[in-house]
């Protein structure tokens, strides 16, 4: 893999990042026609709307507020929250440190399992265990974040239990215990929804590749099941399959979002939530595009890897 | 189509689709018939059953009847799943095949375009289109519609790159055939599969993300039976009578799994790529 | 050891679909000495794979042995499963197939692959000289640039050796070829059956070499045996079958061979006048992305300076190696792809694909290769011919369509049918009579029998003869089949490198 093609692919990144922020933007602040209108909602006077652009400069062309804005954010200034006061940055990025940390060990849990059972599945693709691995991940498919995640919580956060909480968040400095315990319930919910979705794809994937001319060849030379299984097998239907989990991870934010808010999770996607129903412009534009980025860079990594991990880029490029 | 029906016949999977949403092709026209009593009547003497004789799935925190509000909910919130599926298939669809038929740098330039759209998480561009519109159940139907109309586009683009280099293209161009009965005649009608599998399984997903609007607020809005609403609802009474939350999401469950059982039998059916 | 190396008696293998379980084969039974080459042939939905498949234990999950016995070295194998299955493979038994893209496994180097087959079948300490070794005895040109490649930077011939060089490793006692060569052009085909007869013989093993190509195998095994819907028709010596057939089937196949076509080549009729005249004819690759929007052509030519002159009624040939431009040749005539040059048709001068014409494509037809993919699927057979008489302005109606069925013999009823309901020779003959539907004067032929069985083509062919015969049409044939040519054209031209190579007659 060359450093042209992943000097291309940067370029192409960094472009797809700007087209997004000004997408974000144009949706949020130019299109309602007046921000102004947007914050204060429909019913507010002349005067008051008239007050509100004064103060945030909305009476500038379209590009030059754009243009002051992702130069702040460049510059690590997002502006002020119109609610808190704070500056947006700094708590959209604490709230983006609390989310990575349900999403980093979902996504780890939900890799693993979904893969053993996905390739389990397919290698008995028709028998008992098939079928079981089948029927359990179907409902998964069916079943939306928020039903997944208040089941769990009439089921294992009854008070009189006391197991889990049913919301909230206990820093790691309170107590590892606390923290582990406030997070399971959240993790678990993502990791259910995701572990179905991504383990049946692994399953497709797996009985393509066990279907091929290679597998055959690999096979009639003699070779153990589990050697052809891992040494031939395994590899190449890993490699759609990493295309498939960098696509779920924009499905992983979308989780994200309202895990936080049936579990009252103090992370990104429940101040997204809370910043749109207050109308708290400069936070909905920071924290939809940090996650935006986010998702980016994602895919991005998981497109290097795939071009990593297969030959015909590697060898090639 | 007759041929197709007799093999959806024979597919346990897609057959047990088409079951489930045939009966809720009945509730959808029946449902509000069928309801024993007024979703919106209040029993304030019965209020957090389980189900019982007189109120066969229970009562809710005002006395409404559960099994009424979950019939009346069922029309808007399946409706809701083809209403934005269709709209998007509609816009998206068309696009993409225009895009893959025209080529160049039209094509690039769309294709562009949706990779950026496409770059925004799909849930985070819904809320997004919703801020924009405000909240409302027709508002988030419109949102979701927006948010799958790339995902159409490019399954539709991706089709027609690979039908027209078919030979029967070919053979029309040969014969000097318009541009307009190309894509009317010869590409739209080999479209369909692969559009009508995707299709049925971003139904579910839409009923799925509509239900999840009403349970953030977004979507439809108090006192409508919703079936997002209804576990919104339930939230804070669901150590007092969990049913309350069981039985909406068995209703989400059933209907999302009815479409998703329908596409998978449609999918097995229209790639006769089984074994061997 | 025994002589017989293998054996077969009353084989049943049988394949469950949609609920039915149908026979694949019904009751074969063969015999093959040790250092014998029994050759099978078969066309599509004989069963020859299946036979192939059954006897390597290599079925699908769908399928099953249903009855009989296959004993290799007087072993019966069609039980073995586990550990005894894959000592056969290592040591007994291989199985080379037709070529494809995917036959080696495309994420892990060609060296290791090989090796792995080294390891499995003899030494487990074998190191990479081994792996060399055999890459050479397939007589592979550079075996250490091979070994460190992928599958997808070799050429198809490359990976057929590979292949047999994996095959022989195991030092097998009955070497199958199901198809070995027919995805290759006939030099290569031929180097590679001389080196696998070389190698069997080497090995002293029995081979069974299964084709649907009755004169190549003929030339390289001592018997022959005749499979048709899962039976056997006819059995012997090759000498016996080739020239003494007892069956009606045999005799069609044998009589579908080109040499025997030679004898329907219609007499040229109507003087000597140029029906299409092209001169300068040149095709450029469209280059990628933004050069070619703004106009940019000039690509590498895939056709370069072609000029042409058909006669009109007869049978002019184009052939040429796969690479050479004589599809593309086909397709510039017939409007599919942009040209630079001119093409001269009844007095009128075209420069331009968009120049042409109704005149022009109503007078000039085209066939194709594939006859699944050029009816469109979701049109019924009257809509598929009622396009082109529409188009011209011809009348339309049930008659018409019917008539057109019949000057390809097929029945009238077809009409109501979609093209899957057809096989591939009946679709190839649809294709033939929407090609006639406008009464051309010149019919291309891209390649069209390739895709056919070989029974079918000689019928396909003798139709098109027939019609050149009574309604005076040019063919342009364009065909990588040396034979066929040979016996079908009164003209034939080479094409090399986008180029018409000198003729010859």
């Amino acid at each position: 893999m060359s450093l042209v093609h992943i000097l291309r692919r940067l370029i192409a990144l960094v472009a797809i990042l700007f087209l997004v922020s000004a997408l974000v933007f144009a949706i949020t602040q130019i299109l309602p026609g007046n921000a102004a209108v947007m914050i204060l909602g429909q019913n507010a006077t002349e005067a008051e709307l008239k007050a509100l652009e004064g103060a945030l400069d909305l009476d500038q062309s379209a590009w030059v507020q754009y243009g002051r804005w992702i130069g702040g954010v460049l510059a690590g200034d997002a502006g002020v929250s119109m609610i808190s006061n704070q500056p947006v940055m700094e708590t959209v990025l604490t709230a983006l440190g609390r989310s990575l940390v349900l999403a980093v060990i979902a996504v780890l849990v939900m890799a693993t399992v979904a893969i053993v059972l996905g390739v389990t599945a397919a290698v008995r693709r028709g028998r008992f265990a098939d079928l079981v691995i089948s029927a359990l991940t179907y409902p998964g498919v069916c079943v939306p974040e928020f039903v997944v995640g208040t089941l769990l919580v009439v089921l294992l956060a009854r008070p009189e239990l006391g197991w889990f909480p049913a919301g909230g968040y206990s820093p790691p400095s309170a107590g590892l215990a606390d923290f582990a315990r406030s997070i399971a319930l959240p993790v678990l919910t993502l990791t259910i929804i995701l572990t179905s979705r991504i383990s049946r794809q692994v399953r497709s994937e797996m009985i393509d590749v066990l279907k091929s001319d290679y597998v055959r060849t690999a096979t009639l030379k003699g070779l153990p099941r589990r050697a052809v299984l891992y040494r031939h097998a395994l590899p190449n239907a890993m490699l759609p399959t990493l295309t498939i989990l960098a696509l779920d991870i924009g499905y992983l934010i979308g989780g994200i979002v309202v895990v936080e808010e049936v579990f009252a999770y103090p992370g990104l996607g429940r101040l997204l939530i809370f910043s749109m129903q207050s109308r708290d412009l400069p936070m909905i534009q920071a924290g939809v595009l940090v996650m935006a980025v986010v998702y980016v860079l994602a895919n991005f990594a998981a497109d290097l890897l795939h071009g990593f991990f297969d030959p015909r880029i590697r060898a090639d490029a | 189509m007759r041929e197709i029906l007799r093999k959806l016949a024979r597919n346990p999977v897609g057959l047990a689709g088409a079951v489930i949403l045939s009966v809720l092709a009945l509730v959808i026209l029946f449902g509000p018939l069928l309801a024993p009593y007024d979703p919106t009547g209040f029993h304030v003497t019965r209020r957090l059953e389980g189900p019982s004789l007189d109120f066969l799935l229970g009562t809710d925190q005002f006395g409404r009847d559960l099994l009424s509000r979950i019939l009346t909910g069922a029309r808007p919130a399946i409706l809701f799943g083809i209403g934005a599926t269709g709209l998007a298939v509609l816009a998206g669809g068309s696009v993409g095949v225009l895009s893959g038929y025209a080529g160049g740098l039209v094509d690039e330039a769309i294709m562009r375009a949706l990779d950026v759209v496409l770059a925004v998480p799909a849930l985070l561009f819904t809320l997004l289109i919703l801020t924009l519109l405000g909240s409302g159940i027709v508002n988030a139907m419109l949102a979701v519609a927006i948010s799958f109309a790339p995902g159409f586009a490019r399954l539709t683009r991706a089709s027609t790159l690979s039908i027209r280099e078919r030979d029967f293209v070919a053979a029309a161009i040969a014969r000097g055939e318009q541009h307009a009965y190309i894509l009317c005649r010869e590409i739209l009608p080999n479209l369909l599969p692969p559009v009508v599998v995707e299709a049925s399984i971003r139904i579910a997903q839409a009923l799925m993300i509509g239900a999840t609007l009403s349970y953030l607020g977004l979507g439809a809005q108090a006192p409508a039976s919703d079936w997002g609403l209804l576990v919104a609802e339930a939230r804070d009474y669901l150590f007092r009578n969990g049913w309350l939350l069981a039985f909406p999401a068995l209703a989400i469950g059933i209907s999302a799994l009815g479409f998703n059982l329908l596409g998978d039998g449609l999918r097995d059916l229209l790639n006769p790529e089984l074994d061997a | 050891m025994t002589a017989t190396a293998l054996r077969a008696d009353g084989l049943v293998v049988t394949y469950r679909a949609d609920g039915r379980e149908t026979a694949a084969l019904n009751g074969v039974s063969l015999e093959l000495e040790v250092g014998e080459t029994l050759g099978i042939i078969g066309e599509s939905g004989s069963g020859k794979s299946t036979l192939a498949y059954a006897i390597a234990r290599y079925l699908p999950d769908n399928a099953r042995i249903a009855a009989g016995s296959i004993q290799l070295g007087g072993r019966p194998v069609e039980a073995l499963g586990g550990e005894a299955l894959r000592d056969l493979r290592r040591h007994d038994l291989r199985l080379v197939y037709q070529n494809a893209p995917s036959t080696l496994t495309p994420t892990m180097r060609i060296g290791p692959q090989v090796l792995e087959a080294v390891r499995l079948s003899g030494d487990a300490k074998a190191g990479r000289a081994a792996a060399l070794d055999l890459l050479r005895r397939v007589r592979l040109a550079d075996p250490e640039a091979i070994y460190r490649r992928f599958q997808h930077q070799i050429s198809g011939g490359e990976r057929q050796r590979v292949l047999i060089a994996m095959a022989i490793a195991a030092r097998p006692r009955l070497l199958i070829l199901d198809e070995p060569t027919s995805a290759l052009d006939p030099d290569n085909a031929r180097a590679i059956l001389d080196l696998v007869g070389e190698l069997a013989a080497e090995l002293g093993a029995a081979v069974l070499f299964i084709s649907h190509d009755i004169e190549t195998v003929a030339g390289r095994a001592n018997r022959l045996m005749i499979l048709k819907g899962g039976e056997v028709v006819e059995a012997g010596t090759t000498a016996q079958v080739v020239e003494r057939p007892q069956r009606d089937y045999t005799r069609l196949l044998l009589d579908s061979s080109p040499k025997r076509l030679a004898a329907g080549r219609p007499r040229p009729r109507g003087g000597d006048t140029t029906l299409l005249s092209a001169h300068a004819l040149t095709v450029r690759y469209r280059r990628p992305g933004w050069r070619s929007w703004l106009g940019m052509d000039g690509g590498a030519p895939v056709i370069d300076g072609v000029d042409l002159d058909v006669p009109a009624g007869r049978t002019t040939a184009i052939v040429g190696p796969s690479g050479s431009g004589k599809s593309t040749l086909a397709r510039a005539l017939a409007g599919l792809v942009p040209f630079t040059g001119t093409i001269g048709v009844d007095g009128r001068g075209y420069a331009s694909a968009r120049a042409l014409d109704a005149g022009y494509r109503g007078a000039v037809q085209i066939v194709f290769q594939n006859p699944d993919t050029s009816l469109n699927p979701r049109h019924r057979i009257t809509e598929i011919l009622k396009r082109p008489l529409k188009l011209s302005g011809l009348r339309h109606g049930r008659p018409e369509i019917e008539a057109l069925l019949d000057a390809v013999r097929l029945p009238a009823e077809f009409a109501r049918r979609y093209p899957h309901q057809l096989s591939g020779g009946q679709k190839q003959r649809i294709a033939i009579a929407r090609a006639l539907a406008t009464r051309p004067k010149l019919i291309i032929c891209d390649e069209i029998t390739s895709a056919l069985d070989v029974s079918t083509q000689a019928a396909i062919m003798r139709l098109l003869l027939e019609l050149q015969e009574r309604d005076g049409t040019a063919l342009l044939m364009i065909s990588h089949d040396l034979d066929l040519v040979r016996a079908t054209a009164h003209r034939t031209l080479r094409m090399r490198g986008g180029r018409l190579v000198p003729a010859e007659a």
